[in-house]
């Protein structure tokens, strides 16, 4: 699942249009869906942004298999409009977090000021009204590489130019570069399945027999076979319980899963 | 605050340098920022805010790793780890100079004591030295190359090779430098000294290309390991850890046989030999990693240890030692067993 985090709807829209995203409604939130992606429209500011990503976040809750992409637009100095930027560092006041970004990518990088207002001097870094509350709130949820902060400058420090339209415009170029980075991430941070559904209901079902700590031990020995022998539990010989099991016959039942698994 | 803006670059070793403020304008920072110039620079006040992130994922990172650059402050030593062979040494230390390693081997520690995969250089190797200099009033041994492998990363600030100058320069300073790189020529230019044991870990080519990711093979390892005995180095083979499975007869007995093929016996210093062991604590989190049968298999834990059980772990040692007594008197042969 890609959970999209953008500010406003302009922003929005050209992605809600490319993927065609249906609208629900999430609490308070407007959240855009289809099966692949969860957008939601956070608003504008730290405060904004923490609380929306902690609801999305909270309520879906994300895999390690997932990514976190919040896209939107920032000032800068000394960069084109229109440009995007990934970024490692996001610092609010005297506090910095740094997304891991370990792929290979085409991007510029950069780090980030996240700020509580519309900056009109110029500063060396870009800056944004979100990222930083987003970060805080999704790193409860996720690793430093499932989340990415994609920017598009919008302005040279002078936020009075940003309209809609240019907001649309400004994402609607970028929207290649989103899939390119969605597809990297993707593609790097693959993790193999290790049980299969299968495998996971046998687990299931031999665990309903055994104690706790004898599920671990047992849980652990079929990690053991599955990395050692890259087989199919199914092909191991272990059989679920007919009857129930005494404590005796349970231990004895225990023992002879291990060995079989890890012999 | 900088203007940090990189242009595109392709992912490389460290492609991200992370560098506290303090150490910017140090001289082996600006030479491995040259080095890696195609790296991003970050600039950060702590390592720990980057090393120590709480959400960090080991296993990822080891396909990518990063490089932190720091400043190391106090403790500089820590007392030998119960893991490890202290020699009989009364002062028995090992130095945290780098944290985190170039090789990713599924069974080290390493991955079940940090939060990250990332390697940290801390740049004040003099502040190393001097905290050692109240303990070489007698003979101290001190094992740089626990917390890493110094060799494999000695291409970055050639420590290895400045602590082996120090050593040089204090006759009670013993070091011992483990490693499993082929790296030998990185120290060749130095005349071998008495103080300093070379250590070489070696494991069945079968082993290595399981579960020791990144590293020189076998017969790479050997090659260095000849290379450092005709230079008159004191070099010690661990064959420590023994990885027990059911070819462990097939692999292990030939790895002696193969090492005295290529090295003459009389010629090493020592050989150690040892079964797998560890924290019980640090195998729990690297089980989470959840990557290798090695974290899974059903050990037995004694006093917060996880080793194999007693029957298994003495079946290895005596089949090791009976293989290597084929070669070298038992007197040069250490071993690492549970008490």
């Amino acid at each position: 699942m890609i959970y999209l985090i953008i500010a406003h709807y302009a922003e929005a829209e050209p992605i809600i249009q490319k993927y065609k995203l249906k609208r629900i409604h999430l609490f308070a939130y407007t959240v855009f869906t289809n099966d692949d992606i969860k957008l939601i429209l956070c608003k504008m500011g730290i405060d904004n942004a923490l609380m929306a990503t902690s609801v999305l976040l909270g309520h879906f809750l994300p895999t390690k298999h997932d990514l976190l992409i919040n896209i939107g637009l920032c000032g800068a100095n000394k960069i084109t409009v229109g440009q995007a930027l990934l970024i490692h560092k996001i610092t609010y006041k005297n506090h910095s977090y740094f997304p891991d970004i370990l792929f290979e990518h085409s991007l510029i990088e950069t780090d980030l000021i996240t700020s509580d207002t519309a900056v009109e001097s110029i500063l060396n870094s870009p800056v944004d009204m979100e990222a930083y509350g987003i970060y805080k709130a999704a790193s409860k949820f996720l690793k430093a590489h499932q989340m990415l902060f994609l920017k598009i400058v919008s302005d040279n420090f002078e936020p009075q130019t940003i309209t809609k339209e240019l907001a649309k415009q400004l994402i609607t170029k970028n929207l290649e570069k989103l899939e390119n980075i969605i597809a990297l991430a993707k593609h790097t941070f693959k993790k193999d399945i290790i049980f299969s559904v299968k495998e996971k209901k046998l687990i299931q079902d031999i665990s309903a027999y055994l104690t706790k700590a004898q599920t671990d031990t047992f849980l652990d020995a079929c990690y053991y076979y599955k990395f050692h022998r890259n087989n199919s539990l199914h092909v191991s010989n272990i059989k679920i319980p007919i009857t129930r099991l005494t404590k005796q016959q349970r231990s004895s039942y225990v023992k002879q899963l291990i060995q079989t698994l890890t012999s | 605050m900088s203007n940090n803006l990189s242009k595109p670059s392709r992912a490389s070793l460290f492609s991200h340098l992370y560098i506290e403020e303090c150490v910017k304008n140090n001289l082996l920072t600006k030479e491995i920022i040259q080095k890696f110039s195609k790296s991003k620079i970050i600039y950060i006040k702590h390592y720990k805010d980057i090393f120590n992130r709480p959400n960090q994922d080991f296993s990822v990172q080891s396909k990518s790793k990063n490089l932190i650059l720091a400043k190391r402050e106090a403790p500089f030593l820590y007392k030998g780890s119960f893991y490890s062979d202290g020699f009989e040494f009364e002062n028995f230390f090992y130095t945290p100079s780098i944290l985190g390693c170039l090789y990713d081997c599924e069974y080290c520690y390493l991955s079940g004591m940090y939060n990250s995969a990332n390697n940290v250089l801390f740049v004040n190797t003099k502040d190393f030295f001097n905290a050692l200099l109240p303990h070489l009033d007698k003979p101290t041994l001190v094992a740089i190359s626990y917390d890493t492998d110094t060799l494999a990363i000695e291409f970055l600030a050639h420590t290895t090779k400045q602590w082996i100058n120090y050593a040089k320069q204090e006759h009670n300073l013993h070091l011992e430098i483990r490693t499993k790189s082929a790296n030998f020529k990185a120290v060749s230019s130095i005349k071998a000294s008495k103080q300093i044991v070379l250590a070489w870990t070696l494991s069945p080519q079968k082993i290595i290309d399981l579960y020791e990711h990144k590293t020189p093979s076998l017969n790479a390892r050997l090659k260095a390991i000849q290379e450092a005995i005709d230079a008159n180095w004191q070099v010690r083979v661990s064959i420590d850890p023994v990885i027990y499975n059911e070819e462990f007869l097939l692999l292990y007995p030939p790895l002696v046989d193969k090492l005295f093929t290529v090295i003459q016996a009389n010629k090493l210093f020592e050989l150690t030999l040892g079964s797998f062991r560890m924290s019980a604590t640090h195998l729990k989190r690297i089980k989470k990693l959840k990557r290798s049968d090695i974290a899974f298999y059903p050990y037995e834990v004694n006093n917060g240890i996880v080793s194999y059980n007693k029957s298994i772990e003495q079946y290895i040692l005596d089949i090791m030692i009976k293989q290597a007594t084929k070669y070298i008197k038992k007197e040069k042969i250490r071993t690492w067993q549970l008490q």
